[in-house]
């Protein structure tokens, strides 16, 4: 029988290495996003990511440094929201159908948005909207506005409003991707 | 439709969606994959720019919280996670690996980052060997699992059996180098090659040349600074030789050769045969049984509809085994049609269960294999080449399946390849499932004929559904053409917890599966890793090993 690395073995308690702690915390927004995704409008979210967290640093020991630390980490999250939506009795129907569930964090892992560079292209596409659309941005996202209430301040149906969000949203995943190929190119 | 797309995730994202619009979703999300890179488009995005304005909650009226606050969450969280570093600290951590192949010799096969390392054989007996391990010597049990890597025995002898069959005897001196499941490479000393039927094209390469097998028995020895030798003890091999193997021959029943790494002209010659001379498989002794150690099978042959032990049943299927309780695991026919068709057909050994997909199923009392205990799945499936996606479901499972519920269940059937993106593997090849982990077998069986299945976890602390499952396809190695990683541990006594099911898919309220399409025979669950020598035994005998000789998977 052998210890791994033999950095764990003894009665000396082991600290989280700095590498492996900076590794959590660069994945965070990307943790994140994969998370709010799943279970959007639920307030567990930051419960959900800090379980993730804790359960990370318990399983230091378990990854291999210089392996794959994205899908380490993303396995650990889709274990926590599974176990979070069993608990919980909101957005149930993503559990009724298993495969589908299944399929789509598969596709959310895998999506250009979720790699570890894409928040800071995030920040860089946003500053390229026109800026009434980086307006209603920021109203929507930092100061919590509706669609209700932005429907009403600015004089526009809830509707049109969807569409303009979901093709903003659209311009800055392209605009992510964009930027990443370009980088890697 | 996009429009009735778009605004299905706007409410998802919203938090607002009502169940009839949930159902919709879900209907569009199933029917393309368009739809679901758009909602996962949008949800990632929508998550990344809640991260980035640090508003978590959707839809909040949080015009009253100052913004200082709101983006505040994110790096409480952060900040939590720096103070859970040291708190964690105290915590000893400890990993285990299994024993290694010798860290002073190459690793065959460095893993790439994103794949996961299976082992490729199995130390299936030994004689008193010592194995040179991390510079130290260690003894290896019987049933031991070998990863790729150089194996170096320094003394006794022990037989390598590789996934695919092929078998290896080595006495020491020598050093194998595992390289997959039926190739590996001769570095020094002496072996014996059996290579069964399923297992041909084993390849055994050495430093001068390749042996590549025709079903056969032949031996190998390569010394330091002397020519090989290859005698065939049986059938014919082909030898490669020569730059880039380019240049072979074939070598006869009963005959050898020598191959010289020196000779420009004629590298290869003939050798005196000599048989006896070869090292002979080391025969597995049987262990002694522990009386509290159930290790053995339950069996549902189907070969006779009897009487249902139950009240809400109308026919049940014998069961037998070894394992304790195995003879009160019958399988009764659950079924909501009021006229039952035939429920068994001509199978491969007597009769065989025929299911029509039409909601008919059987449950039975067996509790399944607990925990991450190795265990092997085997059976004769015959399926339609019309069979449907919602048919494919299960032709055995077990486990913990509540609704809404993270599955820990072991379930076998065929892949429906559903949503036809990379890495969902080839559609209609066998599948185990644990969970949200799984092994895809890469052989299309619905082609309505009679194939013979094994699904064998080889079990063990860590054991993970794409590392820890192999399947046999008549009898042959099945390539994996998908797999997910999930650590396993099949819950078998939680309340929720359903005894092994034939014919159904385990989670009750799925609305993805129903019941299985096809004809099932000779269904046996081992708790133990069967080796391909027994699984060939098992397939075209049907008989089983001896409870002595199932060979554990050791701990580490």
């Amino acid at each position: 029988m052998t210890t791994k690395n033999n950095k764990h073995s003894g009665d000396s308690a082991p600290a989280l290495s700095p590498e492996f702690t900076q590794l959590v915390i660069s994945h965070q927004s990307s943790l994140y996003a994969f998370i709010q995704s799943l279970v959007p409008g639920d307030s567990s979210v930051d419960d959900i990511l800090q379980e993730t967290n804790i359960t990370l640093c318990a399983k230091e020991a378990d990854f291999e440094k210089g392996s794959n630390f994205r899908a380490f980490a993303f396995s650990v999250a889709r274990f926590k929201v599974l176990s979070h939506l069993r608990d919980k009795k909101r957005h149930q129907w993503l559990l009724t159908d298993s495969e589908l569930c299944e399929e789509l964090m598969d596709t959310m892992i895998q999506h250009p948005a979720s790699e570890l560079a894409a928040q800071d292209k995030l920040r860089h596409c946003l500053t390229k909207l026109p800026s009434q659309q980086r307006q209603l941005m920021e109203k929507r996202y930092r100061e919590g506005y509706t669609l209700r209430e932005l429907s009403m301040a600015h004089k526009r149906s809830e509707g049109s409003l969807q569409q303009l969000f979901h093709r903003m949203r659209t311009f800055l995943r392209n605009c992510i991707e964009k930027s990443m190929a370009a980088k890697s190119s | 439709m996009n429009s009735r797309l778009h605004h299905l995730i706007e409410q998802h994202l919203s938090g607002k969606l009502t169940p009839s619009e949930q159902n919709e979703l879900h209907q569009l999300l199933s029917e393309s994959a368009e739809n679901r890179e758009v909602f996962c488009t949008q949800g990632i995005i929508d998550g990344r720019l809640r991260w980035e304005m640090g508003n978590t909650l959707s839809e909040h009226p949080a015009m009253d919280e100052p913004q200082s606050q709101a983006s505040h969450k994110k790096w409480m969280a952060i900040a939590a996670l720096l103070i859970l570093s040291l708190i964690l600290s105290s915590i000893v951590h400890q990993s285990f690996d299994a024993p290694g192949p010798s860290s002073d010799l190459n690793i065959a096969d460095s893993p790439t980052t994103n794949q996961p390392i299976r082992s490729v054989a199995r130390l299936t007996s030994e004689k008193q060997a010592q194995w040179l391990i991390n510079g130290s010597s260690q003894s290896l049990p019987s049933g031991f699992w070998l990863k790729p890597g150089t194996w170096k025995i320094t003394q006794g002898a022990a037989t390598i059996t590789l996934d695919s069959g092929a078998k290896i005897t080595v006495v020491s001196p020598a050093s194998v180098k595992l390289i997959n499941s039926n190739h590996a490479r001769l570095i020094n000393g002496t072996v014996s090659v059996d290579v069964p039927e399923p297992a041909i094209g084993f390849t055994l390469d050495t430093p001068t040349g390749r042996v590549v097998d025709l079903s056969t028995r032949f031996s190998v020895s390569v010394e330091n600074g002397q020519d090989e030798e290859v005698h065939v003890l049986e059938g014919e091999v082909i030898v490669q030789y020569g730059e880039n193997h380019q240049q072979s021959q074939l070598i006869g029943n009963k005959s050898a050769i020598r191959l010289s790494a020196s000779s420009d002209s004629s590298p290869v010659t003939p050798a005196p045969f000599r048989p006896d001379s070869y090292p002979r498989e080391v025969k597995f002794t049987p262990r002694a049984l522990i009386p509290d150690q159930d290790i053995g099978y339950v069996h549902w042959s189907f070969d006779e509809v009897m009487e249902p032990s139950s009240a809400d049943s109308m026919a049940s299927f014998a069961a037998s085994g070894t394992l304790t309780e195995a003879h009160a695991c019958s399988a009764d026919v659950v079924t909501p049609l009021k006229q039952q068709a035939p429920l068994t057909t001509k199978g491969t050994f007597g009769k065989a269960l025929h299911l029509n997909g039409d909601g008919t199923w059987l449950k039975t009392h067996f509790p399944g294999v607990a925990g991450a205990q190795a265990r092997t799945i085997a059976f004769w499936v015959r399926i339609p080449p019309h069979a449907q996606d919602r048919q494919a479901y299960s032709i055995i499972g077990w486990g913990h399946a509540e609704p809404h519920h993270l599955a820990e269940k072991w379930e076998i059937g065929w892949n429906t390849a559903r949503f036809p993106v990379r890495g969902t593997g080839v559609k209609g090849a066998i599948r185990t499932d644990f969970g949200s982990g799984h092994t895809i077998g890469s052989t299309d069986l619905r082609d309505g004929r009679w194939h013979h299945i094994v699904s064998v976890f080889t079990g063990g602390e860590h054991a993970d559904a794409a590392t820890h499952i192999r399947h046999y396809v008549d009898g042959r190695f099945e390539g994996v053409s998908a797999y997910r990683q999930q650590v396993i541990d099949t819950k078998t006594e939680t309340s929720k917890s359903i005894p092994a099911v034939i014919g159904k898919y385990l989670h009750p309220k799925d609305k993805a599966f129903g019941t299985f399409q096809g004809s099932i025979d000779e269904l046996y669950v081992f708790n133990a890793a069967l080796t391909p020598s027994q699984i060939l035994q098992l397939q075209h005998t049907n008989t089983t090993p001896a409870s002595g000789d199932l060979l554990p998977t050791p701990q580490p």
